[in-house]
């Protein structure tokens, strides 16, 4: 289950701690092996690169942590690899089966309760629907002969209620991201079973409890009674747009023990992955727009997660009223270094490093001094003429 | 068409707040409950809540992305509430479990005049979080006795669900905003009521479109705002609005804010958005918590994109950290803070004690910094964002 274990050197301190899912292949379901369910449900080419996809970023050193990577699991079910499972993709990889899935999340939970200051990332990536109220994932054996239709699916709520502190438990990482890229359709061919059939709990818990706090944060691929999008043999739209959003266009800054750095928190994650899924489901054409569902306990301004090594880059549009010909503007960064200059048309379009600038022009004879924020994804400057009179600077 | 029918045609804020003090059937305060009381008491504070937030919108509409449009209270205030806010009378309404189902269809109705409409919903009162069962409102008529516990309960969930955009609503509002200011049901009685139904606002089958042989994707931009995290406690003091409700209207008030376009300075387009309200109160809530030594922290859920509230006229204030580094000449230091008109904005200040906490208008600034000590003189300057509702300023002497 393992591919990644930094915990002999990490010793007792805080870590990061993942487990991601891929299940693209299901043998029971249509276009499987023995299909035996009929659920309108057919296999996925982009989970398992998806899955990959953020296992490499996570694994191999793009991740900057706040807290050091400690531990990976990776369960995978691919398409193309039906006979090895995939598990061959990856060293330690394990099939994503409901037996596996169960072990890596006692696992994990094991690791999690061994510092408050840890973290927790699941990424789940498959077949999923809701099922009443519940959201349910579908594991690589769903729809087998063996037990209740839903065995092999499991139940979302109990995996992430039962990542919280329990008196057995005292201990939990109390910052836990979860990345559910699956749909949440309601499956009319469900409905009978809805009195019969449940989904596998990953975990009990006990009922009442004491308040244990922790920064949870849960992003839904979709918004219930609504798909998720994946690129065939790509990657899913959720997934691509998490990385991109990771890349930067969810940064802000983050001040954290006296350093200042651009970073990514789980409230600024959710207003990148938003921002960048519109924009795949522009380009793609979707029939509508793509909405992520975020839902958690929110702390101040968000779970910083990761840091980046350099600033993000931002698109800036600079307006200028009036327009005028031969204007120059004049860019210098927040220590006073020249970053660019420019012939100002109406409208102008930059890159720059995301951080705060000094804007000079000269129009209509006024000399105009105006700081702005490139901020990411994108940022929108106003540079008046008419109304600003210039004071020295 | 007339003035009023075109007006209900046009996009507008649909409000509807409750606000259950005076509970039929509970004890006051002080006094033994009954079997179905479960330990709960009368309250004196959520009508007065419910009443304030409305009164804000109303005395701040000018200050609204949209006009008010429609709005539904429902308020039962305690005798105490009354005195403190004789205003409350007026609206002192029956807030039975039936009442409040009539009330939200007609709400429902108002809100899908228009897609871009907003509809708002606050709800002050008792409530309870159950662990895996969902949320639930406690209607003034809860505990009579009749039927299952929580037969006078509404299930929030159910509210939110059935403000989707349906094919009979396909106007509904797309913009929404949920607030509920709900009371902690004690502990011991969670493990009884998780095995209980809850009374749904809405007949589900209602939400399906069979009829309208259409399915609507819920596309709203719609979060919702939980006063306190499950299990835990949320405050008010008696016969004043919930800490909630204080919090809440400090952000209105500028606490909070999302700056929607940059231009020359003082002149940045400033909103509240459903997304800065949640920095907001973040930031507000524990410290109104704090003024009253207790501890309360709120939890959002989140659906589709951020959307503006109301515009602000004037920058949002912001609590600014300034920290200096090196650290050990901060209280050598003084620091000079501009516009980028050079106008200074506070009069100087040394960093002591660090780091040093002031209050900025949201905007960006030029700093000029000077450490002194003995022979040793460092100096800093550079460009700074005050970003709402507080920002950390590290300033790096050279």
């Amino acid at each position: 289950l393992l591919v990644f274990d930094a915990r002999g050197t990490i010793g007792q301190g805080p870590g990061l701690h993942a487990l991601i899912a891929g299940v693209g292949y299901y043998p029971y379901l249509r276009g499987g092996e023995s299909p035996r369910s009929d659920l309108g449900l057919t296999q996925l080419t982009s989970a398992t690169p998806t899955a990959l996809a953020i296992y490499n970023w996570l694994v191999r050193e793009r991740y900057q942590p706040q807290v050091p990577l400690a531990t990976c699991r990776l369960l995978l079910s691919s398409s193309s690899e039906p006979k090895e499972h995939s598990i061959d993709l990856v060293d330690g990889a394990s099939t994503a089966t409901l037996s596996n899935f169960l072990l890596a999340a006692h696992e994990l939970r094991e690791d999690a309760a061994t510092h408050p200051d840890s973290m927790v990332l699941v990424y789940l990536v498959g077949h999923g629907a809701q099922f009443g109220t519940e959201q349910i994932f579908f594991l690589r054996d769903f729809g087998g002969p063996i037990g209740s239709l839903l065995h092999n699916s499991i139940d979302m709520a109990s995996l992430v209620d039962g990542l919280n502190a329990d008196p057995a438990r005292p201990v939990m990482a109390q910052t836990q991201l979860f990345f559910l890229d699956m749909s949440r359709r309601k499956l009319r061919e469900l409905e009978p079973y809805l009195l019969s059939s449940r989904p596998t709990r990953v975990f009990d818990w006990p009922m009442a409890r004491p308040e244990y706090r922790r920064s949870v944060t849960v992003f839904f691929a979709a918004q219930v009674e609504q798909h998720a999008y994946g690129i065939p043999d790509g990657l899913t739209l959720f997934g691509d747009a998490l990385l991109s959003s990771l890349s930067g266009s969810a940064a802000e800054m983050l001040t954290t023990q006296g350093q200042q750095q651009w970073g990514v928190t789980s409230l600024s994650l959710f207003s990148g992955i938003q921002h960048e899924a519109q924009v795949a489901a522009e380009r793609l054409n979707l029939p509508s727009p793509l909405k992520v569902e975020v839902s958690g306990t929110l702390t101040g301004r968000g779970a910083p997660f990761h840091c980046l090594k350099e600033p993000p880059h931002v698109r800036v549009s600079i307006t200028v009223t009036p327009a005028e010909q031969n204007a120059e503007l004049t860019i210098m960064n927040a220590q006073g270094q020249l970053v660019v200059t420019i012939e100002a048309a109406a409208h102008n379009t930059i890159e720059l490093p995301a951080g705060i600038y000094l804007l000079s022009a000269s129009i209509e004879g006024q000399e105009i001094r105006q700081i702005f924020d490139a901020s990411p994804p994108n940022s929108e400057i106003v540079v008046n003429a008419d109304v600003d009179p210039m004071v020295k600077y | 068409m007339d003035e009023a029918e075109d007006i209900i045609r046009r996009p507008g804020i649909h409000l509807f707040v409750v606000g259950i003090s005076e509970y039929d059937h509970l004890p006051p305060r002080g006094q033994p409950g009954t079997e179905s009381s479960m330990g709960l008491h009368r309250l004196a504070s959520p009508a007065l809540t419910g009443y304030r937030f409305y009164r804000w919108l109303v005395e701040h509409k000018e200050q609204l992305v949209l006009p008010i449009a429609t709005e539904q209270l429902l308020l039962a205030p305690s005798p105490q509430e009354l005195e403190v806010e004789p205003g409350l009378a007026d609206y002192v309404r029956d807030c039975s479990f039936d009442e409040f189902l009539r009330t939200a269809k007609q709400w429902r109705q108002e809100a899908a005049n228009h897609p871009d409409s907003i509809a708002i919903f606050y709800f002050a009162g008792h409530g309870l979080q159950r662990v895996r069962k969902d949320h639930v409102m406690l209607m003034q008529d809860f505990a009579d006795g009749l039927g299952a516990r929580l037969r006078k309960a509404a299930e929030t969930s159910s509210l939110y669900d059935g403000m989707a955009p349906t094919g009979q609503l396909p106007n509904m509002a797309r913009k929404q905003l949920y607030f509920v200011d709900a009371c902690r049901l004690p502990p011991e009685l969670s493990l009884s009521l998780e095995l209980q139904d809850a009374s749904p606002v809405w007949d589900p089958s209602a939400l399906l479109d069979q009829e309208a042989g259409e399915v609507i994707e819920d596309d709203r931009d719609a979060p919702l705002f939980f006063t306190t995290l499950s299990g835990a406690e949320s405050y008010a003091l008696q016969g004043k609005p919930s800490l909630f409700c204080q919090a809440l209207i400090r952000c209105l008030d500028g606490g909070t804010g999302t700056m929607l376009r940059q231009g020359a300075s003082g002149r940045d387009e400033w909103v509240v958005s459903d997304k800065s309200l949640s920095f907001g109160l973040n930031y507000h809530l524990p410290r109104v918590a704090r003024e009253i030594n207790r501890r309360q922290q709120c939890k959002s859920q989140w659906h589709g994109n951020e959307f503006a509230l109301l515009n602000l006229p004037s920058p949002p204030t912001v609590e600014v950290s300034c920290e200096v580094e090196p650290e050990y000449l901060a209280q050598y230091t003084t620091v000079g803070i501009h516009d980028d008109t050079d106008s200074m904005v506070l009069p100087q200040f040394v960093v002591d004690p660090h780091p040093y906490i002031t209050t900025l208008d949201g905007g960006r600034y030029m700093v000029d910094a000077i450490g002194e000590s003995g022979n040793e003189v460092r100096s800093g300057s550079g460009l700074y964002s005050a970003t709402p509702p507080s920002t950390d300023w590290l300033i790096t002497l050279k």
